[in-house]
């Protein structure tokens, strides 16, 4: 069944419609605020906030080309509000080459990056966390956030420097 | 570190086997589907017509309010009793001064960190703009033939004359503001709306000079003519505006 019909039937209140859409996506939006939350409880709820708020805002919705955009830019603001919520977390809270040894290892795994994106500034995080984790075109991280493809550039190259400091100062 | 390792540390991170709960994720579907949510719809046409009213801004319409009392005001009070140089001039500026006070606000919507943008995704951009345009257009349109009525009949005008002279002026503007709003934005516009305005008021407070006279019944038809090509002109350069409308659309999707 393509999209557009299973929108369509889902705007009429198709119940089998919405379960096949909220299915298809289900994997994709859960990674997406596993990836902010880092805690699959946190991820579930959030992911039921984003399909609820989906299902409210569904007959309003216009479609284009990309009904997933649509569900990244609700469950991106669910993620707010819940950080909102949640008591921020500041670089100062993230770990320094002091820990030596144990770093080089959790780098090895992804730990350490993990912890280092979570520490980005909001605007960063969000841009990695969709280019890098949820694999997506700049074109389309443009239009979720609702800004220019060469800023969505601009920060993603900001982000990696930003990084590539952190891990350098990781490393030494 | 290298930029390409911290790329491939975070792409690591990427492929790292997620465990999506099954369980989990089916109470989470039924708990979605078991609420009775109804689904809301785009509204009418109506519906949106009115939301779209509440949009503009309180200003404008405040704007409106002072420019018809002053023209009243200027015609009530001032020397128009007879067809003069100097009424007919009053009745040919003002009214592309209410197309100022207005255009601003059609053109808030180009910008796109504008609210109405967000509008926009439910609705077109293009129809967001068109019944913005519409809106203000009718409330114009009721003031300028309240007002131009008004200073007909109290200047014992035809009402062709009276159409003619004061619709004239502000179809042409209506013309360069659209062609302008294509290029130009906020600030820009209104500075660029103001300049145009005094090019048009130097133009016709020079005509009504004995010398050129522009307000001379010989010349009564190059204002027709020019009332008709700015009606055309304005229609053109509408349709051109929507196309170019669409273009949002297209990048939008």
């Amino acid at each position: 069944m393509t999209e557009e019909y299973l929108l369509r039937r889902a705007k009429e209140g198709n119940k089998d419609a919405l379960d096949n859409l909220i299915r298809r996506y289900y994997d994709q939006i859960y990674a997406y605020c596993f990836h902010h939350t880092n805690d699959s409880g946190a991820a579930e709820d959030l992911c039921q906030d984003t399909f609820v708020s989906m299902l409210e805002h569904i007959g309003e919705y216009k479609h284009y080309n990309k009904f997933l955009n649509f569900l990244y830019v609700i469950a991106g603001n669910k993620c707010k509000d819940y950080f909102k919520k949640k008591k921020p977390i500041y670089m100062d809270e993230m770990p320094k080459k002091e820990q030596g040894g144990q770093i080089q290892s959790e780098l090895e795994e992804g730990i350490v990056i993990k912890q280092l994106v979570n520490g980005l500034p909001e605007e960063l995080r969000e841009v990695i966390i969709l280019r890098f984790y949820m694999e997506l075109r700049y074109q389309d991280i443009a239009k979720i956030l609702q800004i220019s493809n060469s800023l969505v550039k601009y920060r993603v190259k900001k982000a990696i420097s930003y990084l590539q400091t952190e891990m350098e100062g990781s490393e030494v | 570190m290298k930029e390409i390792d911290v790329i491939r540390n975070l792409k690591a991170v990427a492929k790292e086997k997620m465990d999506i709960n099954e369980e989990a994720k089916n109470t989470v579907i039924a708990n979605v589907l078991c609420r009775d949510i109804p689904i809301r719809s785009r509204g009418s046409r109506k519906e949106f017509i009115l939301s779209q009213i509440g949009f503009v801004n309180k200003i404008v319409w405040f704007w409106q309010g002072v420019w018809i009392l002053l023209f009243l005001f200027a015609i009530w009070n001032g020397n128009v009793v007879h067809v003069t140089n100097e009424s007919l001039c009053i009745l040919s500026m003002a009214p592309p001064l209410l197309l100022l006070l207005t255009v601003e606000e059609v053109s808030r919507v180009y910008n796109r960190s504008m609210l109405e943008i967000e509008y926009a995704t439910k609705y077109s951009l293009k129809k967001v703009v068109l019944v913005r345009m519409m809106i203000l257009s009718t409330a114009n349109g009721f003031l300028l033939l309240g007002g131009i009525l008004f200073a007909g009949i109290r200047m014992e005008l035809a009402l062709l004359e009276a159409l003619v002279y004061s619709l004239t002026p502000l179809l042409l503007m209506t013309f360069l503001l659209l062609k302008m709003m294509t290029r130009l934005q906020g600030e820009q516009l209104h500075y660029a709306g103001i300049s145009l305005y005094l090019g048009f008021l130097l133009i016709v407070m020079l005509g009504r000079m004995e010398r050129f006279n522009i307000y001379g019944q010989n010349l009564f038809g190059v204002w027709m003519l020019l009332f008709a090509g700015g009606l055309l002109a304005t229609i053109y350069q509408g349709c051109k505006m929507g196309k170019h409308l669409e273009c949002f659309e297209v990048l939008a999707g």
